[in-house]
């Protein structure tokens, strides 16, 4: 499958995306496409769907109308199993904080993806130690989460992410529970992660500093895309 | 003053304001109460019977030897049923600590804060001993019909000969009242202390509850405190056969056998908090398998837990194989049993009595899984957001619900065939493990006096221990009912 330039492969697309909690709809007929390699940053108001949009795109929500692809496999039309078994090793997820369990330790907690995936002990343990290096807490590999700063907890779940070598690489505020300089120091270190091993990423956040780090950004407003980029500024505001 | 200290009424109207959770805490915490206040004033009651009293209809309570018996039982009873009590503290608690931090933030200080929850449970235990006063007033009026013969002037005569007639509760005496006056306040008193107690190792800043834990479990006062006592009620039951009868029939004499047996209990029971801590060390660095990985850290990172889970069972284990073990001494010795049964024997004292011993052990069995219900539900209640957020990021729910039964279960099997071997070994030194038996008539009319060994009482352990970890295995999964609802996305959105 190719864009209209024919050029990138899309790694992840939506079609006319709808999902709503009860009655109200948070996603209203959503359409994107993301390349391969390619970081699209989200943004948009609290409450426009950003993160439910997200869900949709990783499997965790099924879509009530609509279609997800992942490669050529439409992933909103499988079991739930399927898709959990989807973002054990094609898909990674990264939330605002909380990800990590609290009584495994750093390396473990990197490790536990592979070992879901039936990986030896040993084996997951030292593509976790990569992983952790490539992020720069590799010093951390005993710690446990309650222990580590949000910056240092952020980078381990991203390493945690990223160590089943997925397809796409998704992120909810990944920077939201941090200051501006970790933030930055995440999204930095992310960047250059996922540039080396060409991942695709998709960038939920409502702050434009980070959105920035995208090659391309669209803005939701309401449940739907907002094509009109003035509105950027209503969301760094809000 | 304005600026004074909120009034406690003010505190206690928010620590308990949290709905469903906060109404089923302190229910529960009544209801353990006033089962525990209703354990009490029987005790005190059988304690309280005098040589003018009775007949009573059960052994145990007419047999003057075995009353100090029923009293340390009915004692020992109330343990399971407080620890069930305690447990209960915990339910809804997240929610609460959270208001606790919100009162800490808007500025009282951290001893009023504790206070507020010291006086919510003894509070909740105050109304619950009432309420068991109050049935035992109500069993005291509803059994105190003699059903006795009525001779044929009408007048009731009650039978002494049968054993099938006589009061079956002791509803003929009233305890004195200073017993009373302990039983109805030693309960919420109690309660209270341990409220106050157990937030000792917790601070409650006005950001969150933390509880100070992750320090390594005990391991050398359990140990001394399991072989001390073990040795003590040895050496107590030693101690009691060369002493004479008039000596050993006196109550503090009697009341040390359930204390040193407490004692020998609380080893075990703060010993499986370092067993579960050294299972968890051993495992965690070797599997590969994901769900024992969790359940591993698990064990060591809230050791606490599994010994909070085994409280009650261990002593409902304990109790119960060494009544097995007690009734076959009891039984061989009276001819009920063995291979000299004498045959005239058909009252079966002892076989019907422990029959009762059997009821209370199951009771305190069902107390102590309804208590791990509790508390692996609480559990899963408590870490949703963490269980979410795994569930989100593609760990299966099965993985999780199978971290969740080991991190029980796994801990509990080598406490409880600890707390067996401990009941059966503990009847066999503190009663012997041979007993002197008539022998069979000799053709010269004599009587022969023969040694017998006292069976070890395999089948009856071998169930009690298969009944408790099925039990706790049926429980366990039970408590996973929760963990569909714990794993929606939507837990993700609260605030930590
Ligand atoms: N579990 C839920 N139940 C009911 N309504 C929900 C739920 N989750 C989200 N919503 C509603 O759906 C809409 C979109 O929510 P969503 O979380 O996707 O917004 P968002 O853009 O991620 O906002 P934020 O920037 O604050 O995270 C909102 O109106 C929200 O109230
Ligand atoms: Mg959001």
């Amino acid at each position: 499958m190719s864009t209209a330039s024919g050029e990138k492969a899309v790694a992840l697309s939506a079609r006319s995306l709808v999902y709503s909690y009860g009655a109200a709809p948070a996603v209203k007929g959503v359409s994107l496409e993301v390349a391969r390699g390619e970081i699209l940053s989200i943004t948009g108001a609290s409450g426009s769907g950003k993160s439910t949009l997200l869900l949709c795109l990783a499997g965790v929500l099924a879509p009530d109308a609509g279609e997800v692809r992942l490669g050529d496999r439409i992933i909103s039309a499988e079991s739930e199993s399927e898709r959990s078994r989807l973002r054990r090793s094609q898909v990674g997820v990264v939330f605002q904080f909380g990800q990590l369990v609290p009584e495994l330790t750093a390396l473990e907690n990197v490790a536990l993806p592979l070992l879901l995936g039936g990986a030896r002990r040993s084996a997951a343990e030292t593509a976790a130690r990569t992983w952790l290096e490539r992020f720069e807490v590799g010093g951390l590999a005993d710690a446990r989460p309650p222990g580590m700063s949000g910056g240092q907890s952020q980078r381990v779940a991203i390493a945690r992410a990223m160590v089943t070598e997925p397809e796409v690489v998704l992120a909810d505020e990944p920077t939201g529970a941090l200051d501006s300089l970790s933030g930055e120091l995440v999204m930095n270190q992310l960047v250059r992660v996922v540039r080396e091993a060409g991942t695709t990423v998709v960038l939920v956040t409502h702050d434009a500093r980070v959105s920035a780090y995208g090659d391309r950004e669209i803005h939701l407003r309401d449940g739907e895309l907002d094509p009109h980029p003035a509105d950027l500024l209503d969301a760094g505001v809000s | 003053m304005s600026t004074g200290t909120p009034r406690t009424t003010t505190l206690l109207r928010v620590a308990a304001v949290g709905g469903r959770a906060d109404r089923l805490r302190i229910a529960l915490t009544a209801v353990g109460s006033a089962a525990a206040t209703f354990a009490l004033l029987l005790a005190a009651a059988v304690a309280s019977i005098g040589p003018g009293d009775g007949p009573y209809r059960l052994n145990l309570v007419a047999d003057a030897g075995l009353r100090p018996g029923v009293i340390a039982a009915l004692l020992l009873m109330c343990i399971p049923v407080l620890t069930f009590a305690g447990q209960c503290s915990r339910i809804g608690a997240p929610a609460r600590d959270r208001r606790l931090a919100a009162l800490r933030m808007a500025g009282a200080t951290p001893s009023e804060v504790r206070r507020v929850v010291a006086w919510e449970t003894g509070l909740a235990a105050g109304v619950g001993a009432i309420l068991g006063a109050a049935a035992y007033v109500v069993a005291h009026v509803w059994f105190s019909d003699v059903p006795g013969v009525t001779a044929p002037d009408g007048r009731r005569v009650v039978d002494f000969g049968s054993s099938s007639t006589g009061l079956l509760f002791p509803t003929d005496v009233v305890p004195h009242w200073w017993l009373l006056v302990v039983c109805l306040i030693g309960v919420p008193l109690g309660a209270a202390l341990g409220a106050r107690l157990a937030l000792r190792r917790t601070a409650i800043t006005p950001f969150a509850v933390v509880r100070r834990a992750r320090r390594r479990p005990p391991t050398l006062v359990p140990a001394l405190l399991f072989v001390g006592g073990g040795l003590a009620l040895v050496f107590w039951s030693a101690l009691g056969r060369a002493l004479p009868d008039s000596l050993v029939e006196r109550p503090w004499f009697v009341l040390t056998v359930p204390v040193l047996v407490l004692i020998t209990a609380v080893g075990l029971m703060l010993g499986a908090a370092s067993g579960a801590y050294a299972l968890g060390r051993l495992l965690a660095p070797r599997t590969r398998r994901p769900a024992l990985l969790i359940a591993a850290r698990r064990m060591t990172d809230a050791p606490f837990t599994a010994s909070r889970v085994s409280t009650a069972v261990v002593l409902a284990v304990l109790l119960g194989c060494g009544a097995c073990g007690l009734r076959e001494n009891f039984a061989l010795a009276s001819g009920e049993t063995g291979p000299y049964r004498d045959p005239l024997e058909t009252e079966l004292f002892f076989t019907r009595s422990f029959e009762v011993v059997n009821i209370a052990v199951l009771i305190g069995l069902a107390i102590a899984a309804a208590g791990l219900l509790v508390v692996a539900a609480e559990g899963v209640v408590t870490r949703r957001r963490t269980l979410a957020a795994m569930t989100a990021t593609g760990v299966p729910r099965r993985t999780l619900a199978t971290a969740i039964v080991l991190e029980t279960v796994l801990p509990l099997v080598p406490t409880v065939l600890v707390a067996a071997v401990t009941g059966v070994l503990g009847a066999r030194g503190v009663y012997g493990s041979t007993v002197e038996v008539n022998g069979p008539v000799q053709p010269n009319g004599s009587l022969p006096r023969l040694t017998v060994d006292v069976p070890i009482p395999w089948s009856p352990s071998a169930t009690l221990v298969g009944t408790t970890l099925a039990l706790a295995l049926v429980m366990t999964v039970g408590s996973l009912a929760f963990l569909r609802s714990s794993t929606d996305i939507r837990e993700l959105r609260a605030a930590a």
